[in-house]
C-alpha cells in the first residue's frame, strides 16, 4: 500500500522544482587592454526559491562581434582587435549581456620579472611555505612567500647564493640560477622541468606558456621592470567574486578575481592567481578558480597573488527547505546572524526557556549561579520585559565587577612573577584594572594607558616581568595580540610564513619598546642625551635587527607617519595609532563576543590571520562600528550581545542545526572555567573553599579571608587550589590559553578529590541546614536543583531520585549523594 | 639512537611537519636500542656542576678518573664514575638569565618565557607523540610542589592540551603518603561510590539525551577509568606507583614495565643533595645518590648494548 504514497511524493517534488527567473553576468563590463589581457566571466542563474546558482559552464556564450573578441576557453576572451563589443550569456531561456571594451590589442609589453616571472613563481607554487617560500628557503634558494618581496626573489635568482636565516650574509659563492649566454642551461628553467633533480618535482613541461614566458624573460635580458620606465604600478589588493558561495552538495562554483592596482587599473587575475582550500573535506579548488563542493559545511577558499590575500567563505549547504520559516529579529547582531543562517538552510533553534536564558546570562554576565529564591522569583514573574531588566540588574552588579576584574586580570596578566615580583606592586595592578571595570572606563582609554605609561604606576606593572624589563620584541607582541588580536610572533626571526608580516615590520614595532628602562619599579623611556646604565643594568639605547645587525628605528605596521620627539615617550604615539586602528575595536568585540558564545567571530579570539577569516565579517564589522560609536563602551558591547536573539536562543538542536558549530543557530554547551566551577559548587554545596597560600610542610603561611570566592583571588598563583590546577586555571605567565578539556585528573578528583569529600562529608552547609530544618525529600531536591541548574525538577526526576533513595538504608547518607551526582553532573558543569 | 644533546637542541619541529618520532628515526644514529621512557631528574636548586660532573680548579672537591678515559668528575661521585660508560655528559647547557623560574622554563620548554605563549614541557610532547604504556598515566610529576604552582605549570602541556599535563604526586617519603586522588577516603564505601553512579544518571539523564557531545563521551570513558584505578584492590592504597616510589627511594627499585613514559622527580630542599662544605663528604643515603645509583644500575641490568 505504499506505492501510491511515494507516486504522490515524486510527482509532488517534481512540480515543486524552481524554475530559472533570470541571469546575470559578471562583471557587468570590462576592459581588454594589451595583447596578453583577457577576461573571465560568469554567469548566475536566479531562481523562483530565490537561490542563486553559477551556471558559467552550462551556459551557451556568444561575442557580438567575433573579429574583436574570442573565446580562449568557455567563458573567457581574449582579445582580437580594438574596439567595443557585447557578451551574451544564454541559459534556459534567459539571457544576459555584458559590455566589453578592448584597447590596444596588438601591443605587447616585454616580459618583467615583477608581474609575469612573479605570478609563475606563486602561481606553480615555488615560492609556497612548505618550498622556497620556507622559512631556510629550499636547497638554498629563498623566495618571499606569494611573491611578497619580488626585488629579493630577483637578487636571488639572478645574482645567486644561498640564504642564511639568521645572518643577511650570503653563504657560499654566488652563482646565477639563469644564464643569459644559454638560456635553456639556466637552474630557474631546469629545476622545474626536472631536467636536473628537483626535490620539488615537475612543476611545469618544457612546451608549457610558463616555460616559455620565463624563457622569452631570460633571452630579453632577464628585465626586473618592463623596460618603459615608468614607475611599475603594483597590485594594491585582490577582489574576489563572490565574497562567500553557497551551493548544494552537488555545486559547482567559478571564482572571479580582479587585481586592483596601484595607478587605480583592474584586470582580471582569476588565472593568475595561486588557489587553496582550507578544508579539502568541504570543498575543493582547482587552479582555475572553480569550487567544487564536496561535504557539508564550511570553510575559505583563498586567494594569492603578488603579496595579496583574498578569501572566499564556501557554504555547503543541504537541500533547499520548502518553508523556511520566518524569523524574529531583536537587533543588529540578528540581522547578519540569521541572514547567514537563512542562505545555509539553516533554521535556528526555538528562544530558551526562562531558566536557560537566566542561568546563562548568570553565569555569562557575572560567573556566578542565581540563588534559588531569584530563580523562582524570576520564573513566577509574568512581566514582558523581565529579560531586559535583570541583564540591567546584572550589569554594574558587584558579581559582575568582580567577575570582569578576574577576566582582565588574566588577559592582562597579574601574577606577582609578572609583575615585578612583589606582592604590592602586584596588587597595585589588580586595583587599576578592578577600578577601570568599576568604572566602566572605556577600553581605548584602558589600552592607551596600559601601553604608554610611564612612571610609578600601576599600569606599568605588566612590563616587569620577574623585575626586569622584558625583552622589547616579547613585550611588543604582547600588547599587538592583546589588544590588535594579530600574533606577530613567527615574524621575529623572520618574515612570517604565512601571513604579510615581514621580520622588518616586527623589529619596527618592536622599537617603540626598545628604551624602555626601570629604575626598581618605576618604567620610562631612557633618554637618549644620558646613559642610565650602571655594571647591573644594561643601558644599550639601539635596538638592532637580529638580521641586519642595522639599528631600527620605530616604525608603525601599515607606516604611516610618526612624530616622535627624540627624548619623549614613542609608546604614546604607538598607543594613538594602535587605538585608532580598525583592528582595535574588532579585535575587543571578538574577545567579548568570545566570551558569550562557544568560539569568537575568529577563532582563537585573538588569532586574525588570513588563513583564519571571521565566519561573519559583517556582524564583526558592525560591531566595531557599533562599539566605535559608543566610546568602547564594554558595558554597551555586552549588553547588545545578550540582548540580541541570537545570544538568547536554546541549547536544544533541531533536525537542521544538529552539527552546526560556528553560525550561532543555536547556543552550544562551554564547560565552566576553573574558578567559576569552584565558586559553583561551593555556592551550590553552601560551603566556602578557603584558599592558603605557599603551604610548607603543612603550616599555612596565610589565608584568604573566609568567603573568599574564586574570582575575587587577586593573585591565584599562589594560592594553592588542586582543583583549580586540574581544571586548568592558567598561570599568567603568558597570554592564558584555556584547556579545560576533561581529563583523567578531574575524573580521579571528582571521585575521590577533597573538593568533593570534604563538603559531602561537613555539617555546615545547604543540605545540613534543609536536614536541621526537617525538610521532606522533595522540598530537598527542589532546593538544590533551583541552586545548581537554575530549574526545578521534573516530576520524573523527583520520582526516579525517591526511588534511589529510598534504596538507601541510610537518609542523609543518601542525600549526600544526591548532592555529590548533582555537582558531578554535567548539566551543572557546563553552561548551556 | 641520536646523541642527547640533538634531542635538547631539537626545539620547535612543528612548523616542519615532523614529529618527534619521525625526527628520531630519520636522524639515525648507532643503533644502540629505542628509549622507551624517560626518568627526569629535576633538582631545582641542585648542587653545582663545578662540585659534581663539570670539575674545576675552584672546586672544592677534587676530580677523580671514571672508566673512561679522558673523563674526569667529582670525587663525591665513586660509585658513578665506576659506571661512567653508561651516560652522556653534556657539560655545555647554559641559559640567558639567572633566574631559577626562567631558567626552568627554559630547559623545560626549549623557549625563553615569552608572555606572548606558554610551551609545552618535554614530558608533554612526549606523552603527546608516544602514549600512555598499560593504562598507567603517562606523565608523573614526583613530588608534587606544595608552594607556589609556578614551576609546576611549566611542565604542562599548555596548548596540546589538559590530558598530557603531569599527574602530580606527592612525597612518597613523607609520612601518610598516598597518591592523590587515588585513594578514596575511609569514609566512603566502595558501595557508596557504585550507589553514587545511579543518582548521577538520574541528574543527567534528561540533559545528556538532548545533546550528547564528544567532551561527554570522553568525559565518561575518564570516569569509568579513574572508577577502575579507584575501585581495583591493585590500585587502591598503596598504590603501585607508591610502592615503587618507596622502593626506588630506598635504592633497590626496580623500574615496573607498567610505568609512566616520563617521570619527573626532584627534591627541592638543599639538604637533600651534597653539602658544599669543604672537608665534609656527600651523605651516602641521600636520595640524589641513592637514585642515581639505583637507575644506573637498572639500565645496567637491563641494557645489553648500553
Amino acid at each position: 500500500m505504499r506505492l501510491p504514497f511515494a507516486i504522490l511524493l515524486i510527482t509532488g517534488a517534481a512540480w515543486a522544482a524552481p524554475q530559472v527567473v533570470s541571469l546575470r553576468t559578471v562583471p557587468a563590463e570590462a576592459t581588454l587592454k594589451g595583447a596578453e589581457a583577457t577576461q573571465q566571466f560568469l554567469a548566475i542563474a536566479k531562481y523562483s526559491d530565490g537561490s542563486e546558482r553559477d551556471v558559467t559552464s552550462e551556459a551557451e556564450w556568444r561575442v557580438s562581434n567575433p573579429g574583436l573578441a574570442k573565446f580562449i576557453s568557455a567563458a573567457r576572451v581574449a582579445p582580437a582587435a580594438d574596439g567595443t563589443a557585447t557578451l551574451t550569456a544564454s541559459f534556459s531561456g534567459t539571457q544576459a549581456r555584458s559590455a566589453l571594451r578592448i584597447q590596444e590589442a596588438h601591443t605587447v609589453h616585454p616580459v618583467s620579472f615583477t608581474r609575469e616571472i612573479s605570478g609563475v613563481l606563486t602561481k606553480r607554487g615555488c615560492n609556497s611555505s612548505i618550498c622556497h617560500g620556507g622559512v631556510k628557503g629550499q636547497g638554498g634558494l629563498k623566495l618571499s612567500a606569494n611573491a611578497l618581496y619580488p626585488k629579493d626573489d630577483y637578487d636571488w635568482i639572478t645574482k645567486g647564493g644561498a640564504y642564511q636565516v639568521l645572518t643577511a650574509e650570503v653563504k657560499g659563492k654566488r652563482v646565477p640560477r639563469i644564464d643569459t649566454a644559454n638560456p635553456e642551461k639556466s637552474l630557474l628553467l631546469l629545476k622545474p622541468t626536472m631536467g636536473v633533480a628537483h626535490g620539488g618535482g615537475k612543476r611545469f613541461d618544457v612546451d608549457s606558456e610558463d616555460y616559455k614566458t620565463i624563457l622569452g624573460w631570460i633571452r630579453d635580458g632577464a628585465r626586473y621592470d618592463d623596460g618603459s620606465g615608468a614607475a611599475q604600478a603594483r597590485i594594491d589588493r585582490l577582489d574576489a567574486f563572490p565574497k562567500t558561495a553557497v551551493m548544494p552538495a552537488d555545486g559547482v562554483h567559478h571564482l572571479l578575481v580582479t587585481a586592483h592596482f596601484t595607478d587605480g587599473h583592474t584586470e582580471d587575475y582569476t588565472h593568475q592567481a595561486l588557489y587553496t582550500s582550507n578544508n579539502g573535506d568541504v570543498a575543493s579548488v582547482s587552479g582555475d578558480g572553480v569550487v567544487t563542493a564536496k561535504g557539508r559545511g564550511e570553510t575559505a577558499v583563498l586567494v594569492r597573488a603578488a603579496g595579496q590575500i583574498a578569501t572566499v567563505g564556501v557554504g555547503i549547504r543541504g537541500p533547499v527547505l520548502a518553508d523556511y520559516p520566518k524569523v524574529t529579529r531583536w537587533n543588529f547582531i540578528d540581522d547578519f546572524v540569521f541572514e547567514k543562517l537563512h542562505r545555509l538552510q539553516i533554521i535556528p533553534s526555538e528562544v530558551s526557556s526562562d531558566s536557560e536564558f537566566l542561568r546563562r546570562v548568570c553565569l555569562d554576565l557575572t560567573g556566578t549561579l542565581p540563588p534559588p529564591a531569584r530563580v523562582r522569583e524570576f520564573l513566577a514573574s509574568t512581566d514582558s520585559h523581565k529579560r531586559e531588566k535583570i541583564i540591567d540588574a546584572l550589569i554594574g552588579s558587584p558579581e559582575f565587577v568582580d567577575y570582569w576584574t578576574f577576566r582582565f586580570a588574566e588577559i592582562f596578566r597579574v601574577a606577582i612573577f609578572a609583575n615585578g615580583l612583589s606582592p604590592k606592586w602586584s596588587e597595585e595592578y589588580w586595583e587599576w584594572i578592578r577600578s577601570n571595570v568599576e568604572k566602566n572606563r572605556p577600553y581605548d582609554q584602558v589600552a592607551r594607558e596600559r601601553i604608554s605609561v610611564e612612571g610609578y604606576s600601576p599600569a606599568a606593572r605588566h612590563f616587569l616581568p620577574y623585575n626586569q624589563i622584558g625583552a622589547p620584541g616579547d613585550t611588543m607582541a604582547e600588547e599587538v595580540r592583546v589588544f590588535m588580536g594579530r600574533r606577530l610572533d613567527c615574524a621575529q626571526c623572520h618574515n612570517h610564513p604565512y601571513e604579510n608580516w615581514s621580520q622588518d615590520q616586527f623589529w619596527g614595532m618592536a622599537a617603540f619598546f626598545s628604551r624602555l628602562f626601570k629604575v626598581g619599579p618605576v618604567v620610562i623611556d631612557h633618554p637618549t642625551n644620558m646613559d642610565l646604565s650602571s655594571k647591573d643594568v644594561g643601558g644599550s639605547l639601539d635596538l638592532l635587527h637580529p638580521r641586519t645587525k642595522v639599528a631600527v628605528k620605530p616604525a608603525l605596521l601599515d607606516n604611516s607617519s610618526l612624530n616622535l620627539a627624540p627624548d619623549g615617550n614613542p609608546r604614546k604615539e604607538l598607543a594613538r595609532w594602535m587605538t585608532s586602528h580598525p583592528y582595535f575595536a574588532e579585535a575587543a568585540v571578538n574577545r567579548i563576543w568570545g566570551q558569550f558564545f562557544a568560539r569568537g567571530i575568529v577563532d582563537p579570539v585573538d588569532d586574525f590571520r588570513s588563513t583564519n577569516p571571521p565566519t561573519h565579517p559583517e556582524l564583526l564589522a558592525a560591531l566595531a562600528t557599533d562599539f566605535r560609536e559608543h566610546g568602547y563602551d564594554l558595558r554597551h558591547l555586552m549588553k547588545t550581545i545578550v540582548s540580541s536573539r541570537t545570544y538568547q536562543l536554546s541549547h536544544r538542536p533541531n533536525a537542521t542545526n544538529r552539527e552546526d558549530v560556528t553560525n550561532y543557530s543555536r547556543s552550544l554547551a562551554r564547560g565552566l572555567d576553573a574558578e567559576v566551577l569552584l565558586d559553583a559548587v561551593a555556592d551550590v554545596s553552601g560551603m566556602p573553599e578557603t584558599f592558603t597560600t605557599a603551604v610548607t610542610d603543612g603550616a599555612a603561611v596565610g589565608q584568604a579571608p573566609v568567603g573568599t570566592r574564586a574570582i575575587q583571588l587577586r593573585d591565584p598563583d599562589t594560592f594553592f587550589s588542586r582543583f583549580l590546577e586540574l581544571y586548568g586555571r592558567s598561570n599568567r605567565g603568558a597570554i592564558p590559553e584555556r584547556n579545560s578539556k576533561p581529563n583523567l585528573g578531574q575524573a580521579l578528583h571528582v571521585l575521590a578529590g577533597s573538593t568533593y569529600v570534604e563538603r559531602l562529608g561537613g555539617q555546615e552547609g545547604r543540605l545540613s541546614r534543609l536536614l536541621k530544618e526537617g525538610a521532606r525529600d522533595e522540598k530537598i531536591f527542589e532546593e538544590f536543583y533551583l541552586a545548581a541548574l537554575s530549574r526545578p525538577p521534573s516530576s520524573t526526576e523527583v520520582s526516579d531520585l525517591k526511588t534511589i533513595l529510598a534504596q538507601r538504608s541510610d537518609r542523609e547518607a543518601g542525600l549526600r549523594e544526591f548532592v555529590w551526582a548533582l555537582i558531578s553532573s554535567r548539566e551543572f558543569a557546563e553552561n548551556h | 639512537m641520536p646523541s642527547r644533546r640533538s634531542f635538547l637542541n631539537v626545539g620547535s619541529l612543528g612548523f616542519l611537519g615532523l614529529t618527534l618520532r619521525e625526527y628520531l628515526s630519520a636522524a639515525k644514529g648507532p643503533e644502540n636500542g629505542k628509549a622507551n621512557s624517560v626518568i627526569l631528574f629535576w633538582l631545582e636548586g641542585g648542587p653545582s656542576h663545578i662540585d659534581t660532573w663539570d670539575p674545576k680548579p675552584n672546586s672544592n672537591f677534587k676530580p677523580i678518573s671514571t672508566n673512561v678515559a679522558g673523563i674526569q668528575i667529582s670525587e663525591l661521585l665513586p660509585k658513578m664514575a665506576k659506571h661512567m660508560d653508561k651516560f652522556a655528559l653534556v657539560r655545555s647547557m647554559h641559559t640567558k638569565g639567572n633566574d631559577h623560574p626562567q631558567a626552568t622554563h627554559y630547559a623545560i620548554t626549549g623557549h625563553e618565557v615569552n608572555p606572548a605563549m606558554q610551551f609545552p614541557s618535554l614530558g608533554s610532547i612526549i606523552t603527546k607523540e608516544m602514549g600512555p604504556r598499560n593504562a598507567v598515566p603517562a606523565h608523573v610529576l614526583v613530588p608534587k610542589w606544595d608552594r607556589t604552582r609556578q614551576y609546576e605549570d611549566y611542565f604542562r602541556a599548555s596548548f596540546l592540551g589538559g590530558e598530557y599535563d603531569p599527574m602530580c604526586i606527592p612525597d612518597p617519603g613523607k609520612p601518610g603518603f598516598e597518591v592523590t586522588d587515588l585513594s578514596l577516603p575511609k569514609t566512603v564505601s566502595q558501595a557508596a561510590v557504585e550507589g553514587r553512579s545511579a543518582f548521577l544518571q538520574a541528574v543527567d539523564k534528561q540533559y545528556r539525551s538532548l545533546d550528547e557531545t564528544a567532551q561527554h563521551t570522553n568525559m565518561d570513558a575518564y570516569t569509568s577509568q579513574a572508577l577502575k584505578m579507584i575501585l581495583t584492590p591493585r590500585c587502591a592504597t598503596p598504590s603501585t606507583l607508591g610502592r615503587s616510589l618507596k622502593r626506588r627511594r630506598s635504592g633497590t627499585g626496580r623500574i615496573p614495565s607498567a610505568s609512566p613514559r616520563f617521570w619527573r622527580a626532584g627534591w627541592w630542599k638543599p639538604e637533600a643533595g651534597l653539602s658544599l662544605r669543604p672537608a665534609i663528604t656527600a651523605t651516602p643515603g641521600t636520595p640524589t645518590a641513592i637514585t642515581i645509583r639505583a637507575i644506573a644500575t637498572n639500565l645496567r641490568r637491563r641494557s645489553t648494548a648500553l
